[in-house]
Formats: structure tokens, sequence, C-alpha cells
């Protein structure tokens, strides 16, 4: 691969990265700003980990979430229900947020991952991939699915003097998800994914 | 490593795109291959970062002295702030959740706006005499900003387990929405800053530095 010149995201210098072995990464030598890392076949990696994050999600929407209980009264929630029970309109805006930053953006970056992939496996680049890849990069610091599963605990800890509270099946599989997540932004690398988009519109170009 | 030279983008005249990090000639509105906005090294950039923090600081009055939960226990009505809450929390001796809610939206919003603002101060009056400092900071402000939302989370999750007729209820109050306004807003603010500033201000004395 041809060697790309890039500037620093937070001193602005100009460098070329050099060729990476696995598990190094390039980090910038004024600021130690960590530039990119390589992994062996992180393409690969980086879709099994997105599937395995889309498999997981997918069914942590499907099974109660909590199961909470007081007095003999027992209720089931499921994910959904547990962020978007606002039902006033007041709280509309805090509504979409919380459903939007747990849910929406992460199964959008997600898939956006999946086309991209889809997109560098064949000869031919398939059609919106830059604008893809964009999308992905652009929602990436809005992803707060595992802030929502901490608060699980928080909230948790709090009312655990009022009444039991148990784990439905879908909590496990959120947990799943949110360690497939992280793998998933471990190989997912702005100066990689961006290098290959450049070599495959070249092949194709011929 | 040896024949390493100091040159930024910006003495190049080049301006780096921040979505797809492609270098681009000065000159360009957008970016050649992904069309994102492009932004050139100014000091005047940090005037966008200066509105959003106002905005913050703004919100952050209804955030911490309006009821953020209402809990109607047997007819009842309780209301606490955050604070409250915190109080509340420590009395009942859950010493970890109070302590990770007392950070989480106490001090790192604070926290957030005051090291924002001192970085713009620094960036337009005195130069960055302690870069280091700034760009840990900065780096810092990034990385912690989202995890305040965890309170907005607790009083959505709060409300959807106990709704229980009669017996007792909980309502999210005004402060659960200025308080995830002011969470996006000073999120907003540490994206739109530009940390190339940082350098900027003392590159010429690093040059020396650096090929002495």
């Amino acid at each position: 691969m041809k060697k790309r010149k890039i500037a620093c995201h937070d001193c602005d210098l100009l460098m070329l990265i050099p060729h990476l072995k696995h598990r190094q990464e390039a980090v910038c030598p004024r600021c130690g700003f960590i530039l990119t890392r390589f992994y062996q076949h992180a393409p690969v990696k980086l879709l099994a980990f997105t599937l395995t994050a889309l498999v997981f999600l997918t069914f942590s929407l499907k099974f109660p979430f909590l199961i909470f209980s007081l007095h003999g009264n027992e209720k089931s929630l499921t994910l959904i229900e547990s962020i978007q029970s606002f039902s006033n309109i007041n709280y509309v805006f805090v509504s979409i947020l919380l459903f939007s930053t747990a849910i929406v953006i992460p199964l959008l970056f997600l898939l956006s991952i999946v086309y991209v992939s889809w997109s560098f496996n064949g000869n031919d680049l398939l059609p919106f991939t830059p604008q893809t890849l964009k999308l992905a990069l652009l929602i990436m610091p809005w992803n707060m699915a595992e802030i929502f599963l901490v608060s699980i605990l928080v909230s948790l800890i709090k009312i655990m003097t009022l009444a039991h509270v148990h784990f439905g099946l879908s909590f496990f599989s959120y947990i799943l998800f949110i360690i497939s997540l992280s793998a998933t932004l471990m190989y997912f690398d702005r100066y990689q994914l961006w290098s290959t988009y450049q070599l495959k519109l070249r092949q194709s170009h011929g | 490593m040896a024949e390493f030279e100091i040159h930024t983008a910006d003495q190049e005249k080049l301006c780096q795109c921040p979505v797809c990090l492609d270098l681009n000639a000065f000159d360009q509105q957008y970016c050649q291959q992904c069309h994102a906005h492009l932004h050139t090294i100014s000091p005047y950039s940090i005037q966008q970062t200066l509105a959003l923090l106002m905005t913050s600081v703004i919100l952050l009055i209804p955030a911490n002295f309006l009821p953020m939960m209402s809990t109607t226990f047997l007819g009842e009505k309780t209301q606490s702030t955050i604070l409250g809450g915190v109080i509340l929390l420590w009395q009942h001796q859950s010493y970890l959740v109070a302590t990770v809610i007392f950070f989480a939206s106490i001090v790192i919003p604070i926290g957030k706006l005051l090291a924002l603002a001192w970085l713009c101060y620094e960036v337009r009056f005195r130069g960055f005499r302690s870069k280091y400092l700034g760009q840990k900071l900065y780096r810092l402000t990034e990385f912690i900003g989202k995890w305040s939302m965890i309170d907005v989370y607790v009083v959505a999750i709060l409300v959807a387990m106990v709704q229980m007729g009669m017996i007792m209820k909980i309502e999210p109050g005004v402060a659960a929405i200025a308080f995830s306004g002011l969470v996006v807003t000073t999120m907003l603010a540490a994206l739109t800053f530009d940390p190339r500033l940082i350098w900027k201000n003392c590159e010429d004395k690093e040059i020396k530095r650096e090929t002495s």
C-alpha cells in the first residue's frame, strides 16, 4: 500500500505513517496522539464483531429486560420500554435523546460498518460508501450504550431497598452487545478504513 | 525517524479534513473526498465553542435548582434536585452510587465548563505556556463528557420501573430536560474546540527546540 501523508488531529504535524506490524500503533511524535492502530485481518475482525453486536442487540430488544416486583405485583419491561417511558409530552426531547443515544445510534453505526465492509469486499465499491463511512464517523461520539448499562446498575442500587428486581434475558444479551461493541470500536480505525477506500477507488478506476 | 522535519499542514498551506483525514488545499471549503466542511486554524473558531459554553452555563442553573425527579409514595409527593438526590443516597449509606452520581452529574459538567473556558482563555489571551496540560485537559474533556448522561438515564429507568399505580410513582422533573440539554451543549462545545490551536500558538518555539 502506498504511504499516505496525514496531519495529526491534535497538533497538525504532517507525517508519513510507516508500515505497521500486528498490534502496532502509530503515535504522533510531537503530542502523543494515537494516529492509527494496525491489527492483522482487521477488516474481517471488524465485520465479525459488528455482526455479533447486531445479533445481541436484536436479541435484547425482544425479551424482557428487567423484571420488577413490589408487594406481589410483578412487571416486566423490555429494553425500549425502559427508556421510552416519559409519556408526558414535555419530555419528548429527553425521551428521543435517550432512545437515540442508547439504541438508534449504536444500531446505525453497526449497520453502516456492515455496509462499508460489504462494499470493500467486492471488486467495485457500492454507491454511497464514502457517505456511509462519514456517517459512521460522525455519529461515533454520540454512542452512549455503555453509559446506559452503568445507569441500569446505578438505578438498581437506588431501588434495591424498595423492591425486588431480576434481570431478564435481554439484560445479559445487552451486556454481551456492549462487549462486542467495544471490540468493534477497537478495530474501527479512521485512517485504515479511508486508506482501504482510497485503494479500492484506485483499483476500480484501473 | 532520523530525518524527521517539523512541518505542519498549516505551514504547507494544507488543511486536513476532520472526517476522512485527507489533505486539501487551503482555499477549499469542502473536502474533496468526503465533502465534509473544512476549517483552517483560526483563533476565531473558539467563538462557536464560547457560544455553546454560554448556553451550557445558562442551562446549568435550571438543571441544578429545579427538581430532577418527584416521587409519590402513598399519596405523599417529594421532589428532589440532583444534589438533594446525592445527599439522600449518602444518608442511605449507598456511598458508591452517591459518589458516582456526584461525579457524573455535578463534578464532570462543571469541571468540563471550567476546562473549556480556560482553554478558550489561553487560546485568546495567553498563548499557552503549558500546552501539555492543555492537551491533556482537552483529551480528558472529550472523553469524559458523555458520562454525565448517567443521571438522566437513571431517572428514565426509575420512571419506567416504578409505575405502581396508587402505591408508588416516580415522575421526571423539569431539570431532566435542562440537564440533558446541558450534556448535549457541553459535548458539542468540546467537539467544536479546535485542539490544533493549542499547538499553533507555540509552534515557532517548538521548532527551535526540536532542531537544536
